[in-house]
């Protein structure tokens, strides 16, 4: 059996329409409308033990939510899900004793205590053996750098800094997963980098599978073979990324050096894009090969350099949110 | 133990307001201060030795007492579980494998010895420099008293724990909660003592906790409960902290399995 299995999992959240002024606010005593907002709707998938999954979705898509459910603190209002072989929101205590959780926003840390008195509390809530708490310390103080503010108030710590002492908190126990909701959420680009790097670490290393939702694509490419792509609630798209590049990557470039300046350098299924002096580029769809493309032209003209460009990964993701290339149907319907 | 290492950090954490423990020192002292002129006048006016069963001098201890007690019994303000619940951030706690309400407890507990010591002795240790005070007249008597105060501070976190929890149901959670602390700051004796109502008052405070959490521990102390009395007293704050926590235990579920569902 998969670590985590998940079945048509829903939430559904009633939100009480707020009426405006003060006769909606005396109608809004005695009758309430309400809006449903699907958080989730109807998601299906696996997670074997050792994987590092990047959730992907823009604000708002279902990330949270679903993780939430995952981690046993909200209830599903439809679908089955098991974390190796538990029921999470029904056996909670059992189940938080084998996670580790990290919400971006929030923190596990005590505000007005040093980092490390925090970490030690930690020891006691796992009850995790004394050696084994401080071999884990120093390997992480090590991979997250935490020396320089161990003893520091959580108060005082920049965002980065409690972000890194957060993932040290969710891993001291030896948990075989963990959730990270968010953890690159506004922070600087070399915060980011370590905090990735940890994460790669303690996936290969320790062989701890890894749930990371993020909106930020970076943390997906650096990190992530497989992507969950959510919005609106629905599952997108699951899989590799490459597996995204092809099917949704758009147009591609191909940039050409010819060898003398040709008049006409039109071609069939290419359309160009830009041209300075003899370095031309085209645009060309998915409909034709790179190799297609390069042979159409050498055969043409005396070629001296190319280069293929793949789009952004970014621009792709945009692009599957903006236009809707993975269609869903609207995702809060309103009903009395 | 998890709950013992709860109540040190929480202790340890208390070091952190310095400044506001010494503020608070100050303040308690001086509002002790004017209480104690307010009754000594009305002890001089109505020419009484004894009001309700207290001399002047137990009613200035009481006084000292409960200015003492003010910052671990916490009588006006903890809203720690109402800001969990109202900001989400119970979330963090719902993902660790302890008792919640326990776990509260440990915290309030180690916060209220480092209250009990650095905010209520030194008002013991200097409000002698201008009254006389009452003291208790042996180690037992005195063993009693700290008892009666532990089980007030707890009866105490129970109500708080409470008044909290009505976060997880109503949005202005907070405004009830300060009529309800009000009326624990009158009906637990705080303000005068217990025996000093009307006899109609008496009887209905005495069928609430409130009593509990600062009239009693400061009759034990003084020694006007004593004899069977204590033992009766004892008895009655130990059953309502237990009432009391098993009526946190049935609420918190209640609220934990509606915000779980509903999702706050
Ligand atoms: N407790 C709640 N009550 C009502 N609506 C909610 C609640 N939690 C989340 N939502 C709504 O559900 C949707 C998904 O939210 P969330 O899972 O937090 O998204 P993400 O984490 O991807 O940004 C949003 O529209 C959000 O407003
Ligand atoms: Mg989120």
């Amino acid at each position: 059996m998969a670590l985590i299995e998940v079945r048509e999992l829903s939430k559904h959240f009633y939100v009480a329409k707020h009426r405006r002024g003060v006769g909606g606010a005396l109608r809004n005593l005695f009758s309430r409308e309400y809006t449903i907002v699907r958080a989730v709707d109807n998601i299906s998938f696996q997670i074997e033990r050792g994987e590092l999954i990047g959730y992907l979705g823009p604000n708002g898509a279902g990330k949270s939510t679903t993780i939430k459910m995952l981690t046993g603190i909200l209830v599903p209002s439809g679908g089955t899900l098991s974390v190796s072989g538990l029921v999470p929101w029904k056996q909670r205590t059992e189940h938080t004793r084998r996670i580790g959780v990290v919400f971006g926003q929030r923190t596990n840390l005590w505000w007005d205590l040093p980092v490390i008195e925090s970490l030690d509390l930690l020891k006691y809530i796992y009850k995790v053996p004394h050696e084994r708490f401080q071999q884990n310390l120093r390997n992480f103080e090590k991979l997250l750098g935490l020396e320089e503010f161990l003893n520091t108030p959580v108060r005082s710590l920049s965002l980065g800094q409690r972000m890194r002492a957060d993932l040290a908190g969710a891993l001291l126990h030896d948990p075989d997963l963990v959730f990270l909701d968010e953890p690159t959420i506004g922070l600087d680009v070399v915060a980011k980098e370590r905090i990735r790097s940890f994460i790669k670490e303690i996936n290969t290393q320790r062989g701890v599978t890894v749930i990371l939702t993020t909106h930020d694509l970076g943390d997906v490419e650096k990190l992530c073979k497989r992507v969950m792509m959510i919005d609106h609630g629905r599952l997108l798209l699951d899989g590799p990324l490459s597996e995204l590049q092809e099917r949704f990557g758009g147009e591609r470039e191909l940039v050409v050096d010819f060898a003398e300046d040709y008049p006409e350098i039109s071609i069939d299924g290419a359309s160009v894009i830009a041209r300075e002096g003899q370095r031309v580029t085209y645009r060309f769809g998915r409909g034709m090969s790179a190799s297609e493309l390069i042979s159409k032209l050498a055969s043409r003209y005396r070629i001296l350099d190319l280069t293929v460009r793949e789009p952004e990964i970014e621009n792709t993701v945009r692009r599957i949110y903006e236009e809707r290339l993975l269609s869903h149907t609207s995702s809060a319907i309103r009903e009395k | 133990m998890v709950y013992l290492a709860l109540f040190q950090k929480s202790f340890q954490r208390m070091i952190a307001y310095r400044g506001a423990t010494i503020a608070g020192v100050l303040t308690n002292f001086f509002f002790g201060l004017l209480r104690a002129y307010v009754f000594i006048a009305v002890y001089q006016a109505s020419g009484r030795a004894y009001i309700g069963g207290y001399s002047l001098r137990d009613a200035v201890t009481y006084t000292a007492l409960t200015q003492a007690l003010i910052a671990s019994i916490n009588l006006w303000s903890w809203w720690e579980v109402l800001r969990l619940i109202r900001s989400g951030d119970i979330t963090t706690d719902l993902t660790k494998p302890y008792h919640f309400f326990s776990s509260w407890l440990a915290r309030d507990l180690g916060r209220a010895m480092f209250q009990l010591i650095f905010r209520g002795a030194p008002i013991l240790i200097f409000f002698p420099l201008f009254f006389e005070l009452t003291w208790p007249g042996s180690l037992l008597h005195w063993a009693f008293a700290l008892l009666s105060i532990l089980l007030a501070i707890m009866i105490s976190f129970t109500w708080r724990f409470f008044v909290n929890l009505a976060a997880f149901w109503f949005v202005d959670a907070m405004g009830i909660g300060r009529f309800a602390y009000l009326t624990m700051t009158f009906m637990s004796g705080f303000t005068v003592p217990v025996a000093y109502f009307p006899d109609w008052l008496k009887f209905a405070v005495n069928l609430t906790p409130m009593p509990s959490m600062v009239n009693t521990p400061i009759e034990v102390y003084l020694g006007i409960v004593r004899g069977t009395d204590l033992w009766v007293a004892l008895g009655v704050q130990i059953f309502w902290f237990v009432l009391m926590t098993l009526l946190c235990e049935f609420l918190y579920r209640r609220g934990v399995q509606k915000l779980i569902i509903q999702g706050g």
